[in-house]
């Protein structure tokens, strides 16, 4: 057992160091990148800054508070495309026999899968994602003590999940439907207009799907209202504890799906 | 293509909750209504699928692949090509975007009707100068890859600062007062702005004539500017090969 974990961290380790390698191969595009991504959140935040300032707020939410949760959403944004690149692209890999070789080899399917690819150029949405992050905590006077340090990144982990298993859902189709079909824009768009924002801007409706149905409030909207002390007095539970076990849920059930397609998965023919 | 019809569901649901959310009790901010706010966003989003421009990608590709050297041998202008191609797109996607997101909209938030019949006119007239400043801003941006071969995110960049500063999203009228004085003198603003302020009715009639005059002007210059790039940039191919 204790061999097994060794040289399964051994071989992911060995899987990120290449992915870096490769990413910092051609420099000049790393840092192209760098110095041009953070241009789009630039124009998203200046859009909810002057917005604020001439309507005061939104969705209840004055601009300290929207800073924060802007920021936040773009950090974990910013992980989740370093972590989960890869299932962007699952479609194709099913239409073409990509996952040969992940079945050739001796070792856990999904764990390949999983660790393939570290992808060094989501870096370019952490930086604006730190900036306007640390902005809003000192906006919002935010209280650095360990415990709200933990919950902070059991938020990012719970965000980083459950984004990557909205990705292995949609991803996982293509194994049943056969079809190179890609989610990705209309998945990062979703995100991007549910997390940037107070889930209370939509109607009702919309917020018990994004709580209930698709957990996609849980990524910022819920565990920042906890880090900002604004959870209301009728929920009993701490809401960035709840999103670091829906993620952690969520993920499992999505990695689930994925094995259960494997199964299917019939590579691309002569 | 129904995914990108559902994205742009997403966005326009997204973004007219937001004004929704924004105006929260009060039906005016700034002269500007409700209703007419939701009209801007709706109308918006539809010109933004008319005005989805391909010249920048499609010169790039020609460059980086050298067939720009067989399209320059044919004896057509090979803008023309691009630009037919373009409004050819456009065309298909008033039936394939632009009605079925309409028909979305009128459902949700009611008809996003114009301030009245000669400010629609007068949109279309504008509209149609807008056109031509977007496109002509693509292609200018295209022929720089003459020189650079590849452009990578250039080409995303500049729809991000379109989407910014041509008043796409939130109208100038929203923005800081010294910013917006800058944003009049570039050409963004005749984009978007100019033909959704017609259309809500937000412009007087001097002001309206006045501003699709400096649309002109824009589509004039830049057109200046686009065919003494294109002779310089023709030179250059010469030197890459194909």
């Amino acid at each position: 057992m204790r061999h097994t974990i060794k040289y399964y961290s051994s071989v992911a380790l060995a899987f990120m160091k290449m992915s870096i390698q490769s990413g910092l191969e051609y420099p000049i595009n790393l840092i192209g990148w760098i110095l041009v991504n953070p241009i789009q959140f630039i124009v998203g935040f200046a859009t909810i800054k002057f917005v604020v300032q001439e309507f005061g707020s939104l969705g209840g939410w004055g601009f300290e508070g929207l800073a924060f949760l802007y920021g936040l959403a773009v950090l974990s944004h910013g992980f989740a495309v370093i972590l989960f690149i890869q299932t962007w692209y699952m479609g194709k890999g099913v239409v073409i026999g990509g996952f040969d070789r992940f079945l050739l080899r001796p070792m856990n399917v999904l764990f390949q899968f999983l660790f393939m690819d570290f992808n060094l150029v989501g870096i370019s949405d952490l930086i604006p994602g730190f900036i306007v992050f640390l902005y809003g905590c000192v906006q919002v006077k935010f209280h650095c003590s360990f415990v709200n340090i933990l919950l902070l990144i059991m938020t990012l982990a719970g965000g980083v999940l459950i984004r990557g298993a909205v990705w292995i859902f949609c991803g996982s189709l293509a194994f049943w439907t056969k079809s190179p079909t890609n989610f990705v824009g209309f998945t990062l768009e979703l995100f991007d207009r549910v997390t940037m924002y107070p889930l209370t801007i939509y109607p009702r409706a919309l917020q018990f799907v994004f709580t209930f149905i698709l957990p996609l409030g849980w990524i910022t909207f819920y565990p920042a209202s906890e880090l900002l002390g604004r959870r209301p007095d009728y929920i009993p539970v701490n809401m960035a504890l709840v999103t670091f076990l829906i993620g952690v849920f969520i993920f499992a059930l999505s990695c689930l799906v994925m094995s259960l397609g494997m199964r299917r998965y019939e590579s691309a023919g002569s | 293509m129904i995914s990108t019809i559902f994205v742009q569901c997403i966005v326009m649901f997204a973004i007219s909750y937001f004004w929704i959310a924004a105006y929260g009790g009060t039906e005016s901010v700034l002269g500007t209504s409700r209703k007419s706010m939701l009209t801007y966003t709706t109308i918006s989003i539809l010109m933004g699928n008319l005005l989805t421009m391909n010249v920048q990608h499609r010169i790039v590709e020609r460059i980086r692949d050298g067939n720009v050297a067989l399209d320059i041998l044919k004896p057509v202008n090979v803008y023309g090509i691009y630009l037919a191609e373009d409004l050819g797109e456009a065309v298909n996607a008033v039936f394939q975007k632009v009605i079925p997101l309409l028909a979305v909209s009128m459902i949700m938030f009611g008809i996003p009707g114009p301030a009245s019949g000669i400010n629609f006119v007068l949109f279309l007239a504008s509209f149609v100068f807008a056109y031509f400043i977007n496109w002509l801003l693509a292609a200018l941006l295209g022929l720089c890859a003459f020189q650079t071969i590849s452009m990578g995110p250039m080409i995303a960049v500049k729809g991000y600062l379109i989407k910014l500063l041509s008043g796409s999203i939130i109208p100038l009228w929203f923005f800081p007062k010294g910013f917006q004085k800058i944003l009049e003198c570039l050409p963004f603003v005749g984009i978007y702005q100019v033909p959704l302020g017609i259309y809500i009715g937000k412009y007087t009639m001097e002001e309206i004539f006045f501003r699709i005059g400096i649309q002109m002007l824009w589509v004039l210059a830049l057109l200046a500017g686009f065919i003494f790039l294109q002779k310089k940039m023709a030179d250059r191919v010469l030197i890459q090969g194909g």
